[in-house]
């Protein structure tokens, strides 16, 4: 039998571990200075040292702390939130609030298993005209509500 | 002091301000009521909204939010054993077995008074407390600041839950991305990975967004349980003879309690209504009716929560450091807003200083009548599934992160900060540490080079500085209180097996 371990501290050092040495890599590049005058690299410097010192010290307590697995991650909805959003980013400038709207709510609803077709055609045609109302009408802010073959012929 | 008062309703009297704070109280109110809708989440929400306006108005918007929300969290834990965020936690225990015997209305009733008493107590302490701490703050010089930015943040992990270590780690990292971007002396270009959109730093709202509205929609989604229920009937509002007099004195040492918590950094907020509750239970006279709805053990907490969260303005307000993530949120808003938030703030800004203040208190009337009387309105809002909620939090999330720069960049920020924020969660890290090392970070670096060009790179200078001194002092204690005693449980728990 393997000893118990806590998954989630072990996973969690390595990782602050690990971004500790890439951060001190890239950092190699900016000037360190002196301590009265210190250059860009000096504080980057300190402050990775410490992130891997405390990574270091979560890996340690991991081997010694309660056991504990790794929990499993919602892949399912992560992807589908994120990639809600992201779209949502793609289509804004080009595409327009309206349409970028519409393509979110419909990719974020298929993260909840409970929508139907109907609620979140409804939820789109709801959402698309408070934003038209609140940002265009409202903020007045500089983001384009239709896409613009359709408002510069 | 009363000069200054008269000026703060001067500037809070405005109709612009009184509607912006009215506003936020509404939004405030309806986000605490709604379960697995947190108020950091909803602040980095909506700040990109507070741009285009005055500074003083935004900041009255934003605490309208912050205070709606503490109200509105004990409406959703009263009534449906739901806290809506981690102060309300406290409440669930008294204030819903009330609900379940039929007193709902008068645990609701009597968390808005104390609230309100607590509210209007707490801003004569910020009133008061406020000057004198700012011209104490003055004499501060670089080390100074360096030793207290330090002690701020070593402070902000005191309450977090769970590994210590963990909680340092994140203020570290939080930390590291508030140097990202270019290196103001040198021009140096810092860690942006090839971005030219990262030349002027990680995005503040992107962060915060993602870390907190992101990260807990995704969350919400994986666990169905953390925001269902059925809602209590509200019954009658009026408290009986008897239950006032329990009140009273509730209300008076949850208040006391609450306005000396909150001012510490790091969560106050929290460890005010745990330490009212466990007062109450310890001095009252009713203490076997504890645990099946004493009106006491919602009176205290509930005025101590508000009581601390109107004081935990004061070290944002004095010093320009964040007692929790909230203020961290104001003082992004702030320094987007182009003001350096610090002891400087109340002779440069005194209408921002002052109206603030005398807003918190109008702040507190319009909750006590948007809550009270209207509360069937945000009984109905509870019903709403959290199903049709998330898109459109999402779609506001979206607009706001790219409209603070119109730059479709920063939503795809905000993806990678809810997917860090997510991962956060999973491992359990705490990410309120890292907001306030983000916020803090850049501060920190800056009286670190001050201190050390006026000392000439001798270090000594924190030490031979007795107040820079006293601070280090109370940071190592803090961390060594911190640190013992999970040593010696871990050393038991070795000796055990």
């Amino acid at each position: 039998m393997s000893k118990q371990v806590n998954a989630k501290d072990i996973a969690s050092g390595v990782i602050l571990l690990l971004l500790a040495a890439i951060g001190i890599y890239i950092n190699l590049d900016y000037q360190l200075g002196t301590a009265s005058r210190m250059g860009p690299g000096y504080m980057p410097l300190v402050v990775l040292v410490a992130l891997g010192v405390l990574g270091m010290g979560v890996l340690l307590a991991g081997f010694y702390g309660s056991p504990e697995r790794l929990e499993k991650w919602a892949w399912r909805e992560v992807g589908l939130i994120l990639a809600a959003l992201s779209i949502f980013g793609v289509m804004l400038e080009d595409i327009g609030m309206a349409a970028a709207t519409v393509a979110l709510v419909v990719i974020s609803g298929l993260a909840d298993r409970t929508q139907t077709l109907k609620g979140i055609a409804a939820l789109a045609v709801v959402l698309v005209a408070i934003c038209w109302l609140v940002f265009t009408w409202g903020l007045q802010i500089s983001v384009p509500f239709l896409p613009s073959f359709l408002t510069n012929p | 002091m009363l000069d200054n008062l008269a000026l703060g309703l001067s500037v809070a009297f405005t109709f612009q301000n009184l509607a912006f704070s009215f506003v936020g109280c509404v939004i405030g109110t309806a986000i605490g009521v709604l379960p697995g809708v947190g108020p950091v989440a909803t602040i980095s929400l909506l700040l990109p909204l507070t741009f285009g306006l005055d500074p003083i108005t935004a900041m009255i918007m934003l605490a309208g939010i912050y205070y709606g929300a503490q109200y509105g969290g004990s409406t959703s834990a009263i009534l449906l054993n739901l806290p809506g965020e981690v102060t309300a936690v406290v409440t669930t225990l008294e204030g819903h077995k009330m609900a379940r015997a039929g007193r709902a209305g008068a645990a609701l009733t009597v968390a808005a008074i104390g609230s309100f008493f607590a509210g209007t107590v707490a801003t004569l302490v910020v009133a008061g407390a406020g000057p004198l701490l700012t011209s104490v703050a003055m004499a501060f010089g670089p080390a100074e600041y360096f030793s207290l930015i330090l002690l701020g943040l070593i402070a902000a992990t005191v309450l977090a839950h769970g590994n210590i270590l963990k909680s340092l780690a994140m203020i570290v990292l939080g930390v590291l991305f508030g140097l990202v971007g270019t290196d103001l002396q040198s021009g140096q270009i810092r860690f942006t990975l090839g971005f030219p959109q990262l030349f002027e730093g990680v995005g503040f709202v992107p962060l915060a967004m993602g870390l907190f509205g992101i990260a807990e929609i995704i969350r919400n989604l994986e666990c169905p349980e953390n925001r269902s229920g059925t809602v209590s009937r509200v019954g009658k509002l009026w408290l009986t003879k008897d239950e006032f007099s329990r009140s009273v004195p509730s209300v008076l040492r949850g208040t006391a309690l609450g306005s000396l918590l909150g001012v510490l950094p790091g969560g106050g907020l929290a460890l005010s209504t745990f330490a009212s509750y466990m007062l109450e239970r310890k001095v009252s006279k009713h203490r076997e009716e504890f645990g099946s709805g004493a009106i006491e053990g919602v009176a205290g907490p509930e005025s101590a929560n508000n009581a601390a969260s109107q004081t935990s303005f004061i070290p944002m307000l004095t010093l320009g450091i964040p007692a929790n993530a909230v203020m961290a949120l104001m003082i992004g808003a702030l320094m987007i807003q182009g003001i350096q938030p610090g002891p400087r703030m109340i002779d440069e800004q005194p209408t921002l200083f002052w109206g603030l203040i005398a807003s918190m208190w109008i702040g507190n009337l319009m909750l006590l009548v948007i809550n009270l009387p209207l509360v069937g309105v945000w009984v109905s809002l509870l019903k709403v599934p959290y199903k049709y909620l998330y898109p459109a939090i999402l779609v506001f999330c979206g607009i706001g992160a790219y409209s603070v720069n119109n730059s479709a960049f920063d939503v795809y920020q905000t993806v990678v900060f809810g997917l860090i924020g997510y991962a956060l969660i999973k491992l359990e890290f705490e990410p309120a540490p890292l907001l306030i090392g983000f916020v803090l970070g850049p501060m920190l670096e800056e009286y670190l080079k001050r201190a050390m060009v006026l000392s000439r790179g001798d270090v000594s200078v924190f030490i031979d500085r007795p107040v820079s001194a006293v601070f280090l002092a109370l940071g190592a204690l803090a961390l060594a209180a911190m640190i013992l005693p999970s040593i010696r449980r871990r050393k038991e728990e070795a000796i055990a097996e």
